[in-house]
C-alpha cells in the first residue's frame, strides 16, 4: 500500500492548500443560528398573529349559529397563521439540526422546543400592535391572503340562519345596499334599522358582516352589521368583536329594549 | 517532502490527537503523524462500510486527510478527533458511493483477529453466542448474510463492534441522538440474531 499520508503531505506543500481561515467558520455557524434564530422570530410573529385572531375570533357568534364549540373551532381557526408557524418551526428545527450540537437532540425535544418558544415569542407579540399590523399589511397587500380570510368567515354565509358576509357594491338608498357574499350571489340588503359596529359603514367596496334575518322571498333584513375584520384599533368599547356574551345579550337592536336575536324570536 | 518519511512514531506518540492537529499547519510532520495514526483504523473502517476496489480507498482517505487539513481550524474541541474523522470519512465514503452509484455493504469483514473478534462481539450480545461455534466457515456464512442487514442497521454494527465505538460515539459520528443509535444497535442485532438463527448458529 503505498504511503497516502506522504502524498497528502507532498500534494499540500505542491498545491499551496492552506486551512480555512477560524472567521470562516465562525461566519457559518452563526449564519446557521442566526437562520434558526429568524425562523424561530419569524414562527413567533405568525403565532402572535394566530393568537391575535382566535381573541378576536367574535366567540358571541359561536351560540347564535348553533354549532358546537368543536365545529366553530374547526370553521374559524387561523389556518393561514397556523400554516406559518408550522413552517418556519420546520425551518427552525432544520437549521437547529445543522448546528455543531444540534443533532443530539432527540426529534420531540428539538421539535417541542421549538414550538415552545415561538409560542412564547407569539404571546409576548399578542400584546403589542405588531400582529395586527401585520395582518392589516397581509389584508392590503395579498389577494390569496383576502381569499384565505373570506374561507375562514364562511361560517358568516348561512342566510338562512341570520348570517350574511360580503362587499358593498353600492348603497341604492340610505335603507339599501347590494351586497356581492363571499360565494359572488348578489343580494340586497335591507339595513334600516342595522346597527353598524366599530369601523362598518354602508360604502361601496367595504367587507362587511351583517346580521339578520332572510325572509321566504329570499330578502335580507340586517339588523347589525360588523367590520368582517374584528378586534382593530377602530373599534368601539360596545363592540362584541372577541367578547363572549351570551347570543342575545343586548344591545343588538338599535332601540335597546329588548334583545333581538336572528335565531331565536325576542320573548314577549 | 522527499525521501522516507520522517520518524514520527516516538518523537510524536505522546501527544494528543487535537495537540498533533493543532499544530498540522506549522508543522507537516506533526500531521503525518496524524494521518499515520489512522491510517489503518480508517481504511478498515472503509473496507467495512463500502464496496470500492482499493485505488477508490485510497482516493477516500485521501480526500479525508485533505479535508481534515482544511477544516482544521473548524474543528470543535468539545467533540473527539477521532469521531470527528471517521464522520468525515462516513461523509466521504457516501459521496464516493453516490458517485459510483454502488451499494454499501460489509465485504471485507475479514478474517483477521480483529474482524473475527468483532464478529464474535456481535453474535455473543446478539444471541448468547458459544464462541466457540463461530467457526470460519460460520464465519464467512454470516460475513454474506450480513449483506441482507440494510444499510444503516450495518453502519451501527461496524460503529459499535469492529470500530469499537461506545453509543456516545456512534451518535456524535452520526450526528444522530445517543437514543437513536440504541434503537439502530438493537434491531440491527435482533436481525443478526434471525440470520444467526436460519444458518444454525444458535439454538
Amino acid at each position: 500500500m503505498k504511503d497516502i499520508g506522504k502524498e497528502v503531505i507532498e500534494k499540500i506543500r505542491e498545491e499551496g492548500v492552506k486551512p480555512y481561515p477560524r472567521w470562516y467558520f465562525i461566519l457559518k455557524r452563526s449564519l446557521v443560528w442566526a437562520l434558526f434564530a429568524g425562523a424561530i422570530v419569524l414562527g413567533g410573529m405568525a403565532t402572535g398573529v394566530a393568537i391575535f385572531q382566535i381573541r378576536y375570533m367574535e366567540w358571541d357568534v359561536h351560540g347564535l349559529v348553533e354549532k358546537s364549540i368543536l365545529q366553530f373551532l374547526a370553521l374559524a381557526l387561523p389556518y393561514f397563521w397556523l400554516g406559518f408557524l408550522l413552517f418556519f418551526a420546520v425551518i427552525a428545527y432544520y437549521h437547529f439540526r445543522k448546528t455543531e450540537t444540534g443533532y443530539k437532540y432527540g426529534t420531540l425535544f428539538a421539535g417541542g422546543g421549538i414550538f415552545l418558544l415561538s409560542m412564547l415569542i407569539g404571546t409576548l407579540l399578542a400584546g403589542t400592535m405588531v400582529p395586527e399590523k401585520l395582518d392589516t399589511a397581509f389584508e392590503e397587500n395579498l389577494s390569496f391572503y383576502r381569499w384565505a380570510e373570506g374561507c375562514r368567515h364562511r361560517i358568516w354565509m348561512a342566510p338562512e340562519k341570520g348570517f350574511l358576509a360580503g362587499e358593498i357594491q353600492r348603497e341604492v338608498s340610505g335603507e339599501e345596499i347590494v351586497l356581492r357574499d363571499l360565494f359572488g350571489v348578489t343580494w340586497k340588503v335591507n339595513i334600516k334599522n342595522a346597527v353598524f359596529r366599530d369601523h362598518a359603514a354602508p360604502l361601496p367596496h367595504q367587507r362587511i358582516k351583517l346580521i339578520g334575518k332572510m325572509d321566504r322571498l329570499g330578502r335580507f333584513t340586517a339588523t347589525e352589521a360588523r367590520p368582517f375584520r374584528c378586534g382593530f384599533r377602530k373599534r368601539n368599547p360596545a363592540s362584541p368583536c372577541g367578547k363572549r356574551r351570551s347570543p342575545c345579550t343586548p344591545p343588538f337592536h338599535p332601540d335597546h329594549k329588548a334583545p333581538v336575536c336572528p335565531l331565536i324570536p325576542p320573548s314577549k | 517532502m522527499t525521501g522516507s518519511p520522517p520518524a514520527v512514531t516516538l518523537r510524536f506518540e505522546e501527544l494528543s490527537d487535537e495537540a498533533l492537529l493543532s499544530l498540522a499547519e506549522r508543522d507537516k510532520e506533526c500531521f503525518y503523524a496524524l494521518m499515520k495514526r489512522y491510517e489503518k483504523k480508517l481504511s478498515a473502517y472503509i473496507r467495512r462500510t463500502a464496496i470500492l476496489n482499493r485505488e477508490d480507498a485510497e482516493d477516500i482517505l485521501q480526500e479525508v486527510y485533505l479535508k481534515v487539513y482544511r477544516n482544521q481550524k473548524g474543528f470543535n474541541p468539545d467533540l473527539k478527533f477521532s469521531n470527528w474523522i471517521y464522520r468525515i470519512t462516513r461523509n466521504e465514503v457516501i459521496t464516493m458511493m453516490r458517485k459510483k452509484k454502488s451499494r454499501a455493504g460489509i465485504v471485507s469483514i475479514d478474517d483477521t483477529d480483529h474482524d473475527m473478534d468483532g464478529l464474535k462481539h456481535l453474535l455473543a450480545d446478539a444471541g448468547d453466542l458459544q464462541e466457540t461455534y463461530l467457526t470460519e466457515e460460520r464465519a464467512s456464512r454470516i460475513r454474506k448474510a450480513l449483506f441482507e442487514i440494510s444499510d444503516k442497521y450495518r453502519e451501527v454494527l461496524v460503529l459499535r463492534y469492529f470500530e469499537d465505538k461506545s453509543y456516545d460515539e456512534i451518535g456524535d459520528i452520526l450526528k444522530i441522538p445517543q437514543g437513536t443509535v440504541a434503537t439502530l444497535v438493537n434491531r440491527a442485532k435482533k436481525q443478526v440474531e434471525k440470520i444467526a438463527k436460519r444458518i444454525n448458529l444458535m439454538e
